[in-house]
């Protein structure tokens, strides 16, 4: 069952005097209730733009082209701005965007920070939101005579266990994570996963990882989806996707991370840069880097088509 | 194999700034010990890797053994030579042979200088290299070495006209340039692309073999340090707690924290998942290290000794050394 459908979604950011940045272009994707999606690729492919997107949180030169978002089936982008702000937005769909946990406000303590954000999304009393966060406290597993605690006082992965808390404050039913895991240390990130998962399951929520580090998704995820300059190029079961990667991106990029667990094996790089996204190149936009690629890719864009296995994938290699 | 570097019990402690009202009432001077004895050997041509979680040491080691920090104790021998005794024209002409790749390419690089200036810069600071057109011609060549090809078309730009794979690539140009016998390289990855992070690492490993580099690579991802390190030594405040082959240390690790540290590594094999960490809490601060073995708060096997006395670090199998009373 899917909780959450983006369909053909185009988010471009206008620099002036320059034109349109092609962040999100034309990306279609879903997220079942009760599973983990995990969104993969390097830094500028637009993960976290869809993630803006979908949360609305755009800055004022982000601009929505088209597309749709169902939730449950119903088209959340058709909803007034108030609208999103109280029915969606924290309530439904929450975000632990990348870096919170450092933009806490180091002057308040951090379980004042939970009430108030419970305040402006419910209609609660203050008392009730303070028994909350004490409650949400232990869930996260912090110590719920912390919340008296500011910022400074606690130690990296404690802060994160905060913004998972709040988060979690009005029981969403969508989480979408954006490198929850990219300050902490080795440890303390995979306490935090744990953590994330634990809570996924418990409390049937869905969850949308984003990160660059495709080790994490293997970690936590059900699906992924692999973006590349703004498109989704792959899109599956973890296992099928990580196992037969089929979009030449894919496989580049799996043949370039090192397995601590595995056998020693010499590692690959994909040569050249993504693309710049205010003139994406023609066709595929990977085709200048892919060793595949043919003169269609260089004309024709590839749609992402489904395959026999249930994945998807973008290419004009693949699939026939 | 020759040794080329020898550590013997380095130590750099930072001393913390008093306030004003504890300076005047004494008290006493506390130290940040990021860097608290740490003794090991790096022989020619071999890649040994200083593994561990921010603020073990890792860097500050690197720093004291260039002596771009000063040591606070202890020494380090460059091919028999004391570099903690030389003076400062001593070592100017002794840094020819020790260079340092940095981990941000994107602060390393003067914004305001041209790639052909930045690679030349330490020919210049030595003063070799000759005229200004065999310097370009050392640029040219130093550039090629790091895949910068053709290096015209890279000599006249900037950094920022550079993607960060190429910056690094100008970093190790840079690093290369006075034909070095050995390289710091401190993160030189985490800053970029995965699929940009393998082409760098291969590089390294590339250019170990055509010039009979060695390396210090300083990580705290022990994925690439398994790529690439031939030895490894596993740091934990200030400490080196276990070292070892690196594919030994990192598939068989002894030490209760190395073991948690490599479980807690998440793969890309979807079919293998991280399993049970006993191990609680995070890293304590430098300045109020614990007594006895400084991990005892956090070790589930932790005895009454293991409080009170420090273990050494002690060889246990062939190669194996590890710090730690449980195994020794």
């Amino acid at each position: 069952m899917q909780l959450l459908k983006v369909n053909s979604v185009k988010m471009y950011y206008k620099i002036e005097g320059k034109g349109w940045v092609k962040a999100v272009d034309d990306v279609n994707i879903w997220v079942d209730k009760r599973a983990a999606l995990g969104l993969a690729g390097e830094s500028g492919c637009g993960k976290t733009s869809l993630a803006l997107t979908i949360m609305k949180l755009l800055p004022p030169n982000g601009k929505i082209f088209g597309g749709s978002v169902l939730l449950d089936g119903e088209d959340i982008f058709k909803l007034s701005d108030e609208e999103f702000r109280r029915k969606i937005r924290w309530k439904t769909i929450s975000m632990i965007p990348q870096g919170a946990m450092n933009a806490l406000n180091p002057v308040v303590k951090v379980g004042d920070q939970i009430v108030e954000a419970i305040l402006i999304h419910e209609d609660v009393d203050e008392e009730e939101a303070r028994g909350r966060v004490r409650e949400l406290f232990e869930l996260v597993g912090l110590d719920p005579n912390r919340v008296d605690a500011y910022p400074h006082e606690l130690s990296g992965g404690m802060k994160q266990r905060a913004m998972i808390a709040m988060a979690l404050a009005c029981n969403p039913k969508l989480v979408i994570a954006d490198e929850p895991t990219t300050a902490l240390d080795v440890i303390v990130q995979a306490q935090v996963l744990k953590l994330i998962k634990d809570l996924q399951r418990r409390l049937n929520l869905s969850l949308i990882l984003i990160t660059h580090d495709l080790s994490i998704i293997s970690e936590i995820c059900d699906s992924v989806a692999i973006m590349y300059a703004g498109k989704v190029v792959e899109y599956g079961p973890v296992e099928l996707v990580y196992e037969e990667p089929m979009h030449p991106y894919t496989r580049g990029l799996l043949a370039a991370v090192p397995d601590v667990k595995g056998k020693r094996r010499r590692l690959e790089s994909i040569p050249g840069a993504p693309p710049d996204l205010l003139s994406p190149p023609r066709g595929c936009r990977f085709n200048p880097r892919c060793k595949y690629a043919e003169k269609i890719c260089a004309v024709e864009e590839p749609p992402l088509v489904k395959l026999g296995d249930g994945r998807l994938v973008a290419c004009h290699k693949v699939g026939d | 194999m020759k040794e080329l570097i020898r550590v013997e019990n380095l130590k750099k402690w930072f001393p913390v700034r008093k306030g004003f009202l504890s300076s005047l009432l004494g008290g006493e001077q506390l130290y940040v010990r990021a860097v608290d004895g740490v003794s090991f050997k790096i022989m020619e041509g071999e890649i040994f890797g200083l593994a561990g979680e921010s603020g073990c040491g890792k860097t500050t080691t690197a720093r004291a053994i260039l002596r771009l920090v000063e040591p606070t104790e202890g020494k380090v021998y460059y091919r028999g030579v004391e570099l903690t005794s030389l003076d400062k024209k001593q070592l100017r002409k002794v840094r020819r042979e020790l260079q340092i790749i940095f981990q941000d390419p994107y602060e390393s690089l003067n914004p305001r200088m041209l790639i052909c200036d930045i690679v030349a810069e330490p020919l210049v600071v030595q003063g070799v290299g000759g005229s200004k057109s065999e310097r370009e011609e050392r640029v040219a060549k130093a550039l090629e070495s790091v895949g910068l090809t053709p290096p015209e078309e890279f000599m006249y730009r900037f950094p920022h006209e550079l993607s960060g794979g190429q910056r690094q690539r100008v970093a190790i140009a840079r690093a290369l340039i006075l034909r070095p016998k050995f390289i710091a390289a401190d993160e030189p990855v985490s800053m970029l692309d995965m699929s940009i992070r393998a082409g760098i690492l291969n590089l390294m490993l590339d250019l170990k073999e055509k010039f009979g580099l060695s390396y210090l690579y300083i990580t705290h991802d022990l994925a690439t340090a398994k790529y690439v390190c031939d030895r490894i030594a596993i740091m934990y405040l200030g400490k080196i707690v276990e070292e070892g082959p690196a594919i030994s240390v990192i598939d068989e690790p002894l030490h209760p924290y190395v073991k948690a540290l490599i479980e807690s590594v998440p793969t890309p094999n979807p079919r293998v998942k991280v399993g049970e960490i006993p191990i609680k809490g995070e890293v304590p601060t430098p300045i109020d290290i614990p007594p006895g073995c400084r991990f005892h708060p956090r070790c589930p096997y932790a005895t009454d000794k293991c409080k009170v006395k420090e273990p050494p670090k002690v060889e246990v199998e062939k190669n194996r050394y590890v710090a730690c009373h449980l195994l020794s």
